[in-house]
């Protein structure tokens, strides 16, 4: 791709071979934002169809900015759309005033993807989510996620790591609302990573 | 069709100490800011940032961290956006994801994760409250001390 000639590289009369020739070679980056949905009204989830990504990408990362609606909620991350109790979660988290541990096995869904505030509270809980090898057959499925945010009401952050115990490729990826649906103004995006 | 991203905005190595470092002029067609900032200072510190260098006390920030021996948590309502601490020999890393930097209808909130071998490992979580877009960060110590030389600092911005 020639991104512009140089007046050099025309006046110089110089015989280059490559179409490059007097510009700054082009390296695509490896990290791609495959998309990105922002709610224009409350839903009750978004789900990423990845089911076409696995000749392209490694590793998967969501990028998330969002809040709930009346309450506070949890967003529960869902592969495949399998509901079932195949998922297992550890948490290190902190709220100002509380250091704390937690965990789950055999539940439904990995949590804090991310946990977020009522809008009242016009704070956006930020989230980065990995997802490791999603398109395996041999493996089951590991995420990693940061998330928080901080105002008086509800100060958060936390470390957090999910399991998926299935060694199917992943081909959708759901964010629901536990509760309550995910506000307006949401964000989520998803990346791919080559490998 | 896929874009490309985590594209390198900025890189900078200190040649000499300096007290803050201030990346300007910052596009709004990017989605996310990373930054990425490793290095040692004058006098043990807290890395901080000022979006559009604003040192108004329109922050409120949580963290956690481990030190090996101890584990703890805090709140912090002061005048920057805060990462976890640097110090003056081992080096010290912290990456700062702003999040919907360029947005005009919501507060932002920021994430750290610093990680010095000599000190904890930590975990912040920040918010700034303004609506205004990002258009430029100060990276500064907490207690005004200078970033040595050698220290460095990279922003990347990630697609929309």
């Amino acid at each position: 791709m020639i991104k512009s000639m140089t007046r050099s590289s025309v006046l110089n009369r110089t015989d280059y071979r490559s179409m490059l020739a007097g510009n700054e070679a082009y390296s695509p980056s490896d990290f791609e934002l495959i998309s990105t949905t922002i709610l224009g009204s409350a839903q009750a989830s978004v789900t990423f169809d990845v089911s076409a990504l696995a000749s392209t990408y490694k590793h998967l990362q969501i990028r998330i900015a969002a809040q709930s609606t009346t309450t506070n909620d949890n967003v529960d991350m869902y592969f495949n759309n399998d509901t079932g109790t195949n998922y297992s979660w550890h948490s290190l988290y902190a709220t100002g005033s509380a250091i704390g541990a937690d965990y789950s096995v055999n539940r439904a869904g990995i949590p804090e993807s991310p946990a977020v505030l009522a809008s009242s509270y016009n704070t956006f809980t930020a989230c980065v989510i990995d997802i490791l090898d999603p398109f395996s057959t041999s493996k089951y499925k590991t995420s990693r996620t940061f998330n928080g945010r901080a105002v008086s009401a509800g100060y958060y952050v936390s470390l957090s790591s999910g399991n998926w115990r299935s060694t199917s490729a992943i081909t959708s990826i759901k964010l629901q609302g536990r509760s309550n649906n995910i506000n307006t103004g949401s964000r989520f995006s998803i990346y791919g990573l080559k490998g | 069709m896929p874009t490309s991203t985590y594209i390198p905005l900025a890189n900078l190595t200190l040649g000499s100490a300096q007290s803050s470092i201030t990346f300007s002029s910052i596009s709004g067609s990017y989605r996310d800011l990373i930054l990425v900032c490793t290095g040692t200072s004058a006098t043990g510190s807290n890395w901080t940032v000022r979006p559009n260098n604003d040192s108004g006390s329109n922050y409120a920030s949580v963290y956690m961290y481990g030190s090996g021996s101890t584990a703890g948590t805090g709140t912090e309502t002061l005048t920057e956006a805060f990462g976890g601490g640097i110090g003056t020999s081992t080096i010290s890393n912290s990456i700062f994801q702003i999040m919907d930097y360029s947005a005009t209808d919501k507060y932002k909130t920021i994430l750290n994760r610093t990680n010095r071998t000599d000190d904890a490992t930590y975990a912040w979580a920040n918010r700034w409250a303004s609506t205004s877009a990002i258009t430029s960060l100060v990276v500064r110590c907490y207690n005004g001390a200078n970033f040595n030389t050698g220290s460095t600092f990279a922003l990347y911005g990630v697609a929309a």
